[in-house]
């Protein structure tokens, strides 16, 4: 056997032993191989004084009322509005340790920040009315220049003498 | 793959919870509650809040009943919540925590076990001294090397299991335990 100290998966074959998940051909196998490898023998060694150490760390019974805590938070849950259950549902309650008055604000939160981006939505997509329309604008341009053009055109009749003759060349 | 090909039995509980059977819930409660409670009292080291906590997990497992699937495993699905609930409380609490509240646990975890089994008191300070220096190495771990080594040592899940928890591949769960149990050694050889 390869020490599993220089290959690839030596980590999950370190582990799978020390935590009695291993296979018992591979562990025999592994077991022959730590008698004769010192470094192996230690990491063993070592992760099994690890392994004792962590059982030391015993659970804590749980208290008695657990359960009827639980049962009166789904009762009041229950309890709840239709739109706060959904609510609920979707943020996922309310953080541990928060009032529930503070929690009982978002909601409302919410829905001024949803009516603000309604209405900041209805401001970009409705036309502005007192913007002139660009088209608008293009079609006076030209009539005006046109009034220009006959303006200028009438200057130089009359100083032709055009008008008041009729004839050109005429004083 | 851990996907549930014969329906487990615990998955069966909820799908019947989802049928609105309160009774099932109750069976999957008495079940998974102590596994809960002692993995984010492990995680969390503090009883109140640990327990807290594990209620907003089967809170949420009921909430969850409706729309409820057994694509994977129910424990893998508990302990998700579990341990994304617990990180989340690390992550917010984690500016009020200091160590006087760690050293005031301790101590009156050590008045506890005296008073229970300790058969005299010599061997009962000499245990309690190996105790708070396990706890101590195992608070120290960073948050996901301490849910994978709690998840792996003390609830028995499947690689399989932790990786989809950590939301995470199976060999980063194994470099996470291995790195993790490495540290361990480190602060807890001498104690053989």
């Amino acid at each position: 056997m390869n020490c599993p100290l220089h290959v690839k998966e030596g980590a999950e074959i370190l582990l799978d032993y020390c935590s009695q998940r291993m296979d018992p051909e591979r562990a025999v196998d592994f077991r022959l191989h730590v008698a004769d490898c010192v470094d192996c023998k230690q990491v063993v060694e070592a992760q099994e004084a690890v392994w004792a150490a962590l059982d030391s760390y015993e659970a804590i019974p749980v208290s008695m009322d657990f359960d009827r805590k639980l049962w009166a938070k789904i009762d009041a849950e229950d309890a709840q509005p239709w739109w706060q259950r959904a609510w609920i549902r979707v943020t996922g309650g309310p953080a541990i340790g928060w009032p529930n008055y503070l929690f009982n604000w978002k909601p409302i939160l919410v829905a001024a920040t949803a009516c603000a981006a309604l209405a900041g939505v209805m401001l970009v997509t409705t036309p502005d009315i007192r913007t002139p329309d660009p088209t608008m604008d293009v079609q006076s341009q030209k009539l005006m220049e046109k009034v220009e053009s006959a303006l200028d055109d009438v200057d130089i009749l009359n100083q032709v003498g055009v008008i008041e003759t009729g004839r050109p060349g005429a004083i | 793959m851990e996907a549930v090909g014969a329906l487990e039995r615990d998955a069966e509980l909820m799908l019947r919870v989802r049928a609105g059977d309160t009774a099932s819930f109750t069976l999957l409660l008495e079940k998974h509650r102590g596994p809960v409670v002692h993995f984010l009292y492990r995680m969390l080291q503090n009883q109140p809040v640990a327990e807290e906590l594990a209620q907003e997990v089967f809170l949420r497992v009921y909430r969850s009943r409706e729309s409820y699937e057994p694509t994977a495993k129910f424990t893998t699905w508990l302990f998700r919540i579990a341990t994304h609930l617990a990180l989340n409380q690390i992550r917010d609490r984690k500016h009020e925590r200091n160590q006087e509240n760690l050293d005031e646990e301790t101590s009156e975890g050590m008045t506890r076990q005296v008073a229970d089994r300790g058969p005299n008191v010599e061997q009962s300070m000499l245990k309690d001294a190996r105790l708070n220096e396990v706890r101590s190495a195992i608070a120290a771990l960073p948050d996901k090397q301490r849910a994978a080594v709690t998840m792996h040592k003390y609830e028995e899940l499947e690689y399989s299991q932790i990786a989809k928890t950590l939301e995470c591949s199976e060999s980063a769960v194994k470099s996470l335990l291995f790195r993790a149990y490495e540290t361990l050694r480190g602060r807890l050889a001498h104690l053989a």
